[in-house]
């Protein structure tokens, strides 16, 4: 019963692939939309891509003609949030893949996403508060959720991974209940369905400022992977064999975390609660390139752009109301799931 | 204590009255031990004694508390994990929970102490990975998953891990775990080569007293957490001692099965014949057998033809019943192409080897060992029943390239080798048949 696998020799191959798969699925993505903007119009407004921003920034707006307003506005900033939530998500659920040893992990699993979810209701319930301030609401619970976590792992004093998974669970069903509290008493015309809406997440309120506030610290989180991309082999050994082979797993794992949970909270902040993203990616990319974080870490971050992308794409085009993007990921990445699990049984982990 | 008398150059770890609690319970009680080069050191002790923890704290991966401990200028509980990771590696118990990871990949994290913290491994260091594989034989595990492994395969593949890591000194948690009969003795064979070639120190968790007996220098007894006996192994390894270790009455019985590689006729009884191939090996077996007409040889001989330079076909040659037939010949007849292989030939190999006819036999002649029988095929069932054959000495022609593997695999101790090229080829072969003959006469 001989299994192998490829020994990627030859990476920029493979990265070709996937950064070219990326960049035809962007191409594609600036025609859909509600209004019909054509190819040649699209690969005009790229060529002048400089000259536009330019008058752009400077407030020039009537210059500009509806074609080029509608992709320099809505779907550019669109698509680029959709590249850099896509990338943040899916990274680190690689990530945290990893540090727990467990491919069936996702990145809320300590909290993250239910504090961020709390945080948001609570910003939407708050009288007079306006989106900035539910971003910020979200972000910071988010990251309480996650320390939250942390110190009670702290508190027990274990270094075993699977002690913070248990407190993760801890947290994020307390914010989890906390939350449904502030669904029952929010008032069920207006709060509650801006509330549930928000939840199921969606890109469609993407502006210029929101992608490039989120783009430093996606890249930043991105960086930081990828320069230790080869400890996180070691470190999903566990602990003593990390530590046997020279490294020291507590405070990288601590490290690697907050840098996760940040990317995470701004993305959740940023777009509400996408799902699957950070699940199924790092498990697709490890099917087909195996385990090893060296390759799984950037095509992880291309795969998951291009997937949150395409599902984006689903979500303003599908229906003549937009879908909740969360809906649309779930409904394409739970089938995917369901087949590489049968796909790969007798195999590895499943 | 006998240790105590080394170098002190050569002394790698040291701790003195070494302490280690776990929930108010001592589960290591003032341990002292010094560790020098080139010693094959074994642990022994019952389940619980303290083994593993000892090792985890010699490695500083558990806290302990000692009057001195010192692992070559470093202090292992203190320093960096990288420059601990670079003096010492370690063989944890197989284990199964990683990710399916390529062996190679499992290997090259050896490196992971000499890069950089944000370094990968290069080109060298999977180089380096793929010596070490070829050096323990596993080449053909490299891409293979790690978890699809067997015991054995995965036991060698961490081995391979540790000697990427650092040969200096290897700590190993009971290596011979779960593995078969044949492959515990492989890995602490290969231990003991790391010990006597480049003097590794090797600390060793044991559970086979046996184990300790044949392979180490030293012997470390550990009752509860203390010290029993540490030394020699001989002296330290009494029946009173282990049967007071184990709460079992130990005794020595020679009624035991135990490998031949251990016993003392076994060494030398195995001459390799080195030569490529078509440099005459089989004709010069065919001129011993004519010279020793007196003897009485049995095996098989596989004189063949030869087309463009490469062997053609082969005939296999029953030396005992002198019957022969065709054995092999190339698929294509300009002399392209695998060996088809006939089905008398093999059946007349068969009977050749068969180790229950052979009893009477003075000299086993195998033409011969090759790169089939290294992949558990061609002769290889044979092999190790004929070496098992108290009288009958054994002359194997081998290629050179796979001496060094041929030796491994069989365990083959003090094997005389002679190149067929040597001028003095023949008499050195009639000198190993009729030293051998005085010995067993006597």
């Amino acid at each position: 019963m001989k299994k192998d696998v490829k020994i990627a020799n030859t990476p920029l191959k493979i990265y070709l692939f996937f950064a070219g798969m990326l960049l035809v699925t962007a191409f594609f993505s600036s025609f859909i939309g509600r209004m019909d903007v054509g190819p040649a119009t699209v690969l005009e407004t790229f060529v002048k891509l400089p000259a536009l921003l330019v008058s752009l920034f400077y407030g020039k707006h009537e210059q500009l003609t509806n074609d080029e307003m509608v992709l320099l506005l809505i779907r550019f900033p669109r698509i680029l949030l959709a590249l850099v939530v896509g990338c943040g998500l899916s990274v680190s659920g690689a990530v945290y893949q990893g540090l727990f040893r467990n491919p069936l992990v996702s990145p809320d699993i300590l909290g993250v996403a239910a504090g961020c979810t709390f945080g948001a209701a609570l910003g939407l319930l708050l009288p007079g508060s306006d989106f900035t301030i539910v971003r910020l609401c979200s972000f910071v619970a988010g990251l309480i959720a996650v320390g939250l976590a942390l110190a009670m792992a702290k508190a027990i004093n274990s270094s075993r991974a699977l002690v913070l998974v248990l407190t993760g669970i801890v947290s994020g069903s307390l914010f989890h209940s906390f939350f449904m509290i502030l669904k029952t008493v929010a008032d069920p015309y207006g709060q509650l369905p801006a509330i549930v809406f928000w939840v199921m997440g969606s890109l469609s309120g993407a502006s210029w400022l929101d992608t490039l506030q989120l783009c430093p610290v996606i890249f930043i989180g991105y960086i930081i992977f990828h320069l230790f991309r080869f400890r996180l082999n070691v470190l999903s050994l566990g602990d003593p064999q990390a530590k046997a082979l020279g490294v020291n797993p507590n405070g990288l794992r601590l490290f690697l975390i907050v840098v996760s949970s940040f990317m995470i909270a701004v993305c959740v902040a940023s777009c509400g609660q996408i799902a699957w993203v950070g699940l199924v990616i790092p498990h697709i990319v490890r099917t087909i390139l195996g385990p090893n974080h060296r390759m799984l870490i950037p095509c992880s971050a291309m795969l998951g752009a291009t997937f949150l992308l395409i599902a984006d794409g689903i979500a303003r085009s599908a229906l003549s109301s937009e879908l909740p993007l969360g809906v649309v990921t779930s409904l394409v990445g739970a089938p995917i799931f369901a087949w590489l699990l049968y796909k790969n049984r007798n195999r590895g982990w499943t | 204590m006998d240790v105590m008398t080394g170098n002190s150059e050569e002394l790698l770890l040291s701790c003195v009255n070494l302490n280690f609690s776990h929930r108010e319970k001592h589960i290591l009680d003032n341990v002292s031990l010094e560790f020098r080069k080139g010693e094959f050191v074994a642990l022994l002790g019952k389940n619980g004694a303290g083994k593993s923890t000892l090792l985890s704290c010699l490695l500083g991966i558990l806290p302990s508390q000692s009057d001195h401990l010192e692992l070559s200028g470093i202090v292992p509980t203190k320093s960096m994990r990288t420059e601990i990771a670079r003096k010492v590696s370690f063989v944890p118990q197989e284990h199964d929970d990683m990710f399916p990871f390529a062996a190679l990949d499992v290997v090259v994290m050896g490196r992971t102490a000499f890069l950089g913290v944000f370094g990968a491994p290069t080109a060298e260091d999977y180089q380096l990975a793929r010596d070490v594989l070829q050096e323990l034989y596993v080449s053909h595990l490299e891409s293979r998953v790690y978890n699809t492994l067997s015991g054995g395969e995965k036991q060698l593949i961490l081995l391979a891990r540790a000697l990427v890591q650092t040969r200096t000194m290897i700590l190993l948690d009971e290596p011979t775990n779960h593995l078969d009969y044949k492959n515990r003795y492989h890995i602490l064979a290969i231990l003991k080569k790391q010990c006597i070639q480049y003097g590794s120190c090797v600390v060793a968790c044991l559970h086979e007293p046996n184990h300790a007996a044949l392979f180490a220098d030293r012997v470390i007894l550990l009752n509860e957490g203390r010290i029993v006996a540490d030394g020699e192994t001989a002296a330290v390894m009494t029946n009173e001692r282990l049967s007071r270790l184990y709460g079992i009455a130990i005794g020595r019985n020679k009624q035991l099965v135990e490998p031949c590689f251990s016993q003392p006729s076994f060494a030398g009884k195995v001459l390799l014949l080195v030569g490529a191939s078509g440099e005459g090996k089989t004709t010069t077996l065919q001129r011993i057998i004519e010279n020793n007409r007196e003897k009485s040889f049995s095996g098989l001989l596989c004189p063949g033809t030869w087309k463009n330079g490469r062997r053609y076909s082969s005939t296999a040659r029953c030396i005992r019943t002198g019957k022969s037939t065709l054995f092999a010949v190339r698929q294509n007849t300009n002399g392209d192409g695998p060996f088809i292989f006939s089905s008398e030939g093999q059946e007349l190999a068969e009977k050749a080897l068969a180790a229950d006819k052979q009893h009477s036999s003075e000299c086993i002649i195998v033409d011969e060992v090759g790169p089939l029988e290294l992949r558990n095929a061609g002769y290889a069932p044979h092999l190790a029943p004929l070496l098992s054959l108290q009288k009958p000495l054994h002359i194997w022609a081998v290629r050179p390239d796979i001496v060094e593997h041929v030796c491994a695999k069989w365990m083959l101790v003090d094997p005389v080798i002679v190149p067929v090229t040597a001028d003095d080829a023949c008499s050195r072969i009639q000198r190993f048949l009729d030293s051998q003959a005085e010995v067993n006469n006597t």
